[in-house]
């Protein structure tokens, strides 16, 4: 769609792939997210949809000032199609939606107006998991609100939840600089878990950033086709996501303090998959089993041992299968 | 003396407004208005508490008082009550409340405030044809003790609410039935929201009642329900423009539409709209009402007695049911619902269950609750 005009203030990109059902939620949200529509520039990359998902996008171009729409001739994987978005975005600010989720009215521009009056790199904020009418306000773990921060300065502590293990990617916004700098790319090898690598990655990179508070970004849950209820070799993702992680925070010059955040989070992922109600497959639990073990053997020996030590008596027994397949050393 | 309202939808509000009127009640009312659509963010309802508010002294916008939960999940602790009622008595100005009026009260956000407000009357305005069948839960003693009215819309001549309390029905006006000669006329349904259908099954129902709307008249104007998403609304026109049906939306309220349409025939799944127009003298048809029996999950779902009623009246294939024959229906089928809660109503439910033949039968009950309930089991 030809437009004309100075650049955006925000480029949202939505990656969408048989959405049709909820698309429209998305992209409804996002219209009047800003006084001037010219303010927003809208990015849906349809990645070989079989649905109307396309046509659907396009039938918002009234309500959106902005709507370029992309496709993909056959899917490619939602890195690769937001990484396609971000490429054609010319915002000076850029964002993202899955297609399933949305956005309260009023998000965006707060974002916007926050990270505009501090004049950080990135900002990020809570996530409203929905399922039905029921919703649950996820905070962002980080209690220092609406201030500058150091992005290296939220990624510990080790023994509780922090900035870098909030991976929902659409609740934050990010200056286009990032993206120029390579820290926005989503790594297309990834099966799952990109936005993990991709947080690690931003925070480690040491901007500046501020968690703030917002009217909040709404993330659908308990759609039959999400990661979190597929039960197959997908589930190893997050193997190879953290395996990636772990190469940079090796290179880093704190990696000794980061690396026991790193082996935690292995072993806390690990266990939440080997005790869902639907089992695993024998399979694919032998691979996570031996996965896991291989990233934390990757791990200096006393990190590992001692995350183990940590680990309270019911998640060892989950892991036990984890821990027997360590060498002495490790566990 | 203020009266507190808690109402989600314009006929809760009109409904209440004239009970109000008809009681002789003089002081203040603040409405708590709320919108219960799965997404209230993405309707046009968020304008819709504050409007008719000639009758309200003040308006408070609940999901926004909630945000960003969602008023359907506001179910605080015991504890917290007494310390939410001070705190809400101050923020939403309502000083000594006298009187509760609610819409609903089988869900929060409306069995919240009443047990906020746990030593005041309840007067339950039901707009819908819900208020002809049992209360949607098993009720606390401390709220069925308080209500002292169950208001109703007089929507179906001759049929009387099951609920052991006292009851008193308002005159619904509907505009005049002329000659018929504008378009056929589609009324939407939140089937989603009601947890008869999904996406796709909303989707394929709309379309088929457009499909035989179009069959009826030249034209068909489609208004769909204020929660009905906007992408549903549109794969809906989608699939009615691939299929070459001349269908228009019209937004608004279905009773403006009506005498600004003059319509050939109003088509729905099962409003109480229909009803009242037909009274009114419309041509009405109502479709996929055995589909939304069949759908009504489980057996006391909350839906299962205005498409009952509207089965019973205007379902195809059978012959409309008398007065008679409609009551002792609507009371079996509550039986049979929350049997605990109206054992006074196995017996007749026992009579005309034995007595009904086996199609309709199976229409309206389910082999393994009626065996359970030692009922008789017809076909």
């Amino acid at each position: 769609m030809p437009v004309s005009g100075a650049a955006p203030r925000v480029s949202i990109v939505v990656p969408g792939l048989d959405a049709a059902d909820y698309l429209g939620d998305a992209l409804t949200s996002l219209a009047g997210q800003f006084a001037d529509p010219d303010d927003l520039e809208v990015i849906y990359v349809d990645d070989g949809s079989a649905d109307a998902s396309a046509e659907l996008a396009e039938a918002h171009a009234g309500i959106l000032g902005r709507l370029v729409v992309l496709r993909n001739p056959s899917p490619t994987g939602v890195s690769a199609a937001r990484n396609l978005g971000l490429a054609r975005s010319t915002g000076r600010l850029l964002g993202f939606l899955d297609a399933d989720d949305w956005l309260m009215p009023g998000q965006l521009s707060a974002l916007a107006d926050g990270l505009d009056a501090l004049g950080c790199d990135f900002v990020r904020t809570d996530v409203v998991h929905v399922n039905g009418r029921d919703r649950t306000l996820v905070r962002a773990p980080e209690p220092r609100r609406n201030r500058v921060l150091d992005a290296r300065g939220s990624i510990l502590p080790v023994e509780a939840n922090s900035m870098v293990d909030l991976p929902t990617v659409a609740a934050g916004l990010y200056r286009r600089e990032l993206w120029e700098q390579n820290l926005l790319h989503f790594d297309e090898d990834l099966p799952s878990a990109e936005d993990r690598h991709l947080m690690w990655r931003l925070h480690l990179a040491g901007g500046s950033f501020a968690v703030l508070d917002s009217p909040g970004m709404c993330y659908r849950r308990g759609l039959g086709g999400s990661l979190t209820q597929a039960n197959d070799g997908r589930r190893l993702g997050y193997l190879t996501a953290y395996d990636r992680i772990r190469e940079l925070v090796e290179r880093d010059v704190r990696a000794a303090d980061f690396a026991p955040k790193l082996a935690r989070t292995v072993l806390a992922i690990t266990a939440q998959h080997l005790s869902r109600d639907q089992p695993l497959s024998a399979d694919t639990g032998q691979r996570m089993v031996a996965g896991a073990a291989a990233l934390l053997r990757s791990l200096p020996p006393a990190v590992s041992a001692h995350q183990i030590a940590c680990l309270d008596p019911r998640r060892r027994q989950v892991l036990a299968a984890v821990i027997d397949a360590l060498p002495r050393g490790w566990r | 003396m203020t009266a507190l309202v808690v109402a989600r939808s314009a006929a809760g509000r009109e409904l209440i407004a004239a009970a109000r009127r008809l009681s002789g009640a003089t002081g203040d009312a603040v409405l708590v208005g709320y919108v219960d659509a799965v997404i209230p963010e993405l309707t046009d309802g968020m304008a819709g508490p504050g409007r008719g508010s000639d009758d309200f002294a003040a308006v408070v916008d609940l999901n926004a008082e909630l945000a960003p939960h969602h008023p359907a999940e506001w179910r605080p602790a015991d504890n917290e009550l007494p310390m939410l009622r001070r705190i809400l008595c101050d923020r939403w100005a309502c000083g000594t409340v006298s009187e509760l009026w609610v819409e609903d009260l089988d869900h929060a956000p409306a069995t919240t405030i009443a047990r906020i407000f746990d030593d005041v009357e309840i007067h339950v305005a039901d707009p819908g044809l819900r208020a002809y069948g049992p209360a949607g839960t098993r009720r606390p003693q401390q709220l069925q003790q308080r209500i002292v009215t169950l208001w109703h819309r007089h929507l179906v001549p001759g049929l009387a609410p099951v609920e052991p309390v006292p009851t008193r029905a308002v005159a619904t006006a509907a505009p005049a039935a002329r000659a018929g000669l504008g378009p056929a006329m589609v009324i939407g349904a939140d089937l989603t929201g009601d947890d008869l259908a999904g996406p796709a099954g909303e989707i394929d129902l709309h379309v088929e009642l457009l499909r035989h709307a179009a069959d009826a008249a030249a034209a068909v104007v489609f208004s769909p329900h204020p929660a009905m998403p906007p992408a549903r609304r549109w794969l809906v026109l989608r699939e009615a423009g691939r299929l070459g049906l001349p269908v228009r939306t019209a937004c608004g309220r279905i009773d403006d539409l009506v005498a600004d349409l003059d319509p050939a025939l109003i088509v729905g799944c099962a409003p109480a709209a229909l009803l009242r127009l037909q009274t009114a003298g419309h041509r009405v048809a109502a479709l996929g009402t055995r589909q939304l029996l069949a759908a009504s999950s489980p057996y006391h779902h909350r839906g299962r007695v205005p498409v009952t009623i509207v089965d019973a009246l205007l379902g195809s294939d059978r012959q409309p049911a008398g007065p008679q024959e409609l009551q002792a229906l609507v009371e079996a089928v509550t039986f049979v619902m929350r049997p605990d809660g109206y054992p006074a109503l196995r017996e007749p439910a026992a009579r005309l269950m034995a007595d009904l033949p086996a199609s309709l039968w199976g229409r309206y009950f389910r082999r393994h609750r009626a065996e359970r309930l030692g009922l008789p089991i017809r076909g």
